[in-house]
């Protein structure tokens, strides 16, 4: 379990975090979503002693210590492999320098190259492998020794639909093992689909921290995705709705100005009649960080 | 294993194995062996000049010669007339005898100064032969005529000798030109290194698995390790030349005729001037890692390595001056300030301008900066190292301090 509380960071008279209070369970994912420059790479660097602080990082109830290496993956926000070395040399001496012997490393190695279907062999040179293998590669670095605490700096970018599918399922894998992750992702439906938690953060200052849902459902049910043969403009004037947008799939999205709202439109638009879409829904993650990222915290 | 050595071992075996460590290392091997050979074919092509026919019917003329690599016993004139029109030899000489009188005649090109010697002296020991006999001395007499005298060196062995002081000298410069190469080479080798390393997340990775000080430790140890296997090559080398030198045509004479200066030089090696040279190095590899840690840029680090490779060129220039005035002001602190200290006491305790006791503080001095070198840098080097911005190295050093 990792346990953040009062994290406070400056660079010279700059201070970038404030007081970064959350936690990450075993088992659990967090996601920590903010803007470029929010401070989520320094929350990173400060969990892995890159950088000193002020307040409290614990990883299960000690700070981090020398013996802690070996229970943390990391995989950096910029790719980066030695491209001279082969892929079974760099996952080796990255393996070794988490604890695992140089034969168990190469003993696990062709496991995780199936799993994650990367296309190349282990004597292939890492420069040989194409962008989205040599991410695959990486991932493989930083999760082959199995660890209790894994932080993933923006996983996904540049990896194309079916790549993303395949690391997701690598590590919801991880989850199952009981890991404590923590990701950050500027793609909130990945957060949405993976995180069980999310800490959303601004400027360094924390603006949303608990379940994905309870986050969602505290921000009301204001969303509502409607099929029917009345137009936007008939639909802007009922009421309690504040917009209406089309949306790709042919349906209309409004935003109610309550979530009580919602029952008196169904029972304007159904008329006790059948309708193919009534959906009420929470702001999305994506809304949400919108609308948080664009308020001052001041 | 410790994962210190596991860095070192990577870094070490990554030297080891570029090409351009094996070129550095077979480059100087390849430049003295074909010196060695250029000496080879000038000896062999200077020993074919010097074949001399012999024409000569005297008795005894065979066995005087017999041992002669210049000069060849040939039964015909017309032969040796023919062999010197081909060019096959460079001259004939006649021998004749009229008498109790020898008389030689060359013919062909002008013999070099040995050939004529040894032609000379054997002609005058058969001549010698033929006087003796015509004395008809008595066995007592001949035996009083050929004695000799006899010299008996006793030496008076000092240390402080003339050749003992050129000996200890020439070691010392044979130690401050390897510290000049390894420093000059091995710094670039270290800053270039770290410099392409700290332009990768890799660092983020592998500092996310090991502190940033223990890495650092780890690719100086690395490091150590190549200029330690550069070294052991060329000591092998060498030895394996030394030892075959008295087979080697072209080398032998100038090995045997210099062989007890060049037994002084290695049994001098390790001295003090060793023990300066070690520090020094060690002290460049440090601020050399620490350059390279400084710029975001591989291309860069040649720059950031400036102030280093001055302080190793006042030092050796320096070092010139101190053979002829080694008691100076300037020899006097310098051979105190670290890095250049190395360049200027060892050379000042051979020329008697320094005592031991001041050469032992100068090299206390000289550790107690290297172990606070490497102690400080170990200590910002993550912070260095994780700076990506591409500014200026001032800023990067200020960044880094702050981390």
């Amino acid at each position: 379990m990792l346990t953040i509380d009062n994290l406070n960071k400056s660079f010279g008279s700059k201070q970038v975090l404030f007081d970064v209070t959350f936690n990450a369970q075993d088992g659990r994912i967090v996601g920590l979503v903010g803007k470029n420059g929010s401070g989520k790479s320094t929350i990173f660097h400060s969990i892995l002693k890159f950088v000193d602080y002020s307040g409290d990082i614990h990883i299960n109830n000690h700070p981090f210590s020398s013996a802690d290496y070996d229970d943390v993956g990391y995989l950096p926000e910029e790719r980066s492999l030695m491209p001279k070395l082969t892929v079974a040399d760099q996952i080796s001496y990255l393996a070794q320098l988490k604890g695992l012997s140089n034969k168990e490393a190469k003993a696990r190695l062709p496991k995780w190259l199936k799993e994650l279907e990367v296309k190349g062999s282990i004597n292939d040179k890492i420069k040989s492998l194409s962008k989205g293998n040599q991410q695959k590669v990486q991932l493989i670095a930083t999760l082959i020794h199995d660890p209790k605490l894994i932080i993933l700096d923006e996983p996904f970018s540049g990896l194309d639909p079916v790549n993303v599918g395949v690391m997701k399922e690598i590590i919801l894998n991880q989850k199952k093992r009981g890991a404590t992750i923590i990701f950050s992702d500027h793609n909130m439906s990945n957060i949405e689909e993976l995180c069980d938690d999310v800490v959303m953060i601004n400027d360094g200052h924390i603006v949303l921290n608990g379940s994905v849902n309870d986050i969602r459902n505290s921000f009301g049910l204001t969303r509502v995705f409607v099929r029917t043969d009345k137009g936007p403009e008939v639909l802007k004037q009922l009421e309690g709705v504040k917009s209406v947008s089309v949306q790709n799939n042919g349906s209309y999205k409004l935003i109610l100005e309550e979530p009580s709202y919602g029952k008196i439109i169904f029972d304007t638009l159904t008329n006790g009649e059948y309708i193919q879409t009534f959906d009420q829904e929470p702001p999305t993650l994506d809304e949400i960080f919108k609308l948080k990222a664009g308020v001052n915290h001041e | 294993m410790n994962k210190t050595l596991i860095v070192a071992k990577n870094t070490y075996l990554k030297g080891v194995k570029s090409w351009s460590f094996i070129l550095m290392i077979i480059s100087p091997i390849a430049f003295i062996a074909v010196s060695i050979l250029v000496g080879m074919f000038t000896a062999s092509s200077s020993d074919e000049g010097n074949s001399v026919a012999l024409v000569s019917t005297v008795p005894g003329i065979s066995q005087t010669f017999k041992k002669s690599d210049v000069f060849e016993k040939y039964n015909s004139l017309t032969q040796a007339k023919k062999d010197l029109k081909n060019d096959d030899i460079d001259g004939y000489v006649v021998i004749k005898q009229s008498g109790d009188k020898l008389s030689a005649n060359y013919y062909g090109y002008e013999l070099d100064s040995t050939s004529k010697k040894e032609l000379s002296n054997k002609l005058t020991l058969l001549q010698n032969s033929l006087n003796l006999a015509r004395a008809k001395l008595s066995q007592k007499q001949i035996l009083a005529l050929n004695q000799k005298f006899s010299y008996n060196e006793h030496l008076k062995k000092d240390a402080n000798s003339d050749d003992q002081d050129t000996a200890q000298t020439l070691s010392f410069f044979v130690l401050i030109f390897i510290l000049y190469m390894l420093a000059l080479t091995y710094t670039q080798v270290i800053a270039t290194n770290i410099a392409t390393e700290k332009g990768t997340k890799i660092m983020e990775v592998i500092f996310s698995s090991m502190p940033g000080e223990d890495y650092f430790t780890g690719k100086v140890i690395g490091v150590i390790g190549e200029i330690i296997t550069q070294l052991a090559v060329y000591v092998v080398a060498f030895t394996g030349f030394y030892l075959s030198s008295p087979s080697i045509p072209g080398i032998s004479g100038f090995v045997k005729d210099n062989k007890p200066m060049i037994d002084s030089i290695i049994a001098n090696l390790g001295s003090w001037g060793l023990l300066f040279i070690i520090i020094a190095l060690i002290i460049c590899i440090i601020y050399a890692a620490f350059c390279g840690a400084l710029v975001a840029n591989p291309q860069d680090a040649n720059k950031a390595l400036q102030p280093i490779l001055i302080v190793i060129m006042i030092g050796f220039i320096l070092s010139m001056s101190v053979i002829n005035n080694g008691n100076n002001l300037v020899s006097q602190v310098t051979s105190y300030i670290p890095l250049i200290s190395s360049f200027i006491m060892p050379l000042r305790v051979i020329n008697g301008h320094a005592s031991n006791i001041e050469a032992m503080i100068s090299i206390i001095i000289s550790i107690v900066a290297a172990v606070g070198s490497f102690i400080w840098i170990r200590r910002i080097y993550p912070g260095l190292i994780l700076q990506t911005e591409d500014q200026n190295m001032w800023k990067n050093f200020k960044r880094g301090l702050m981390r």
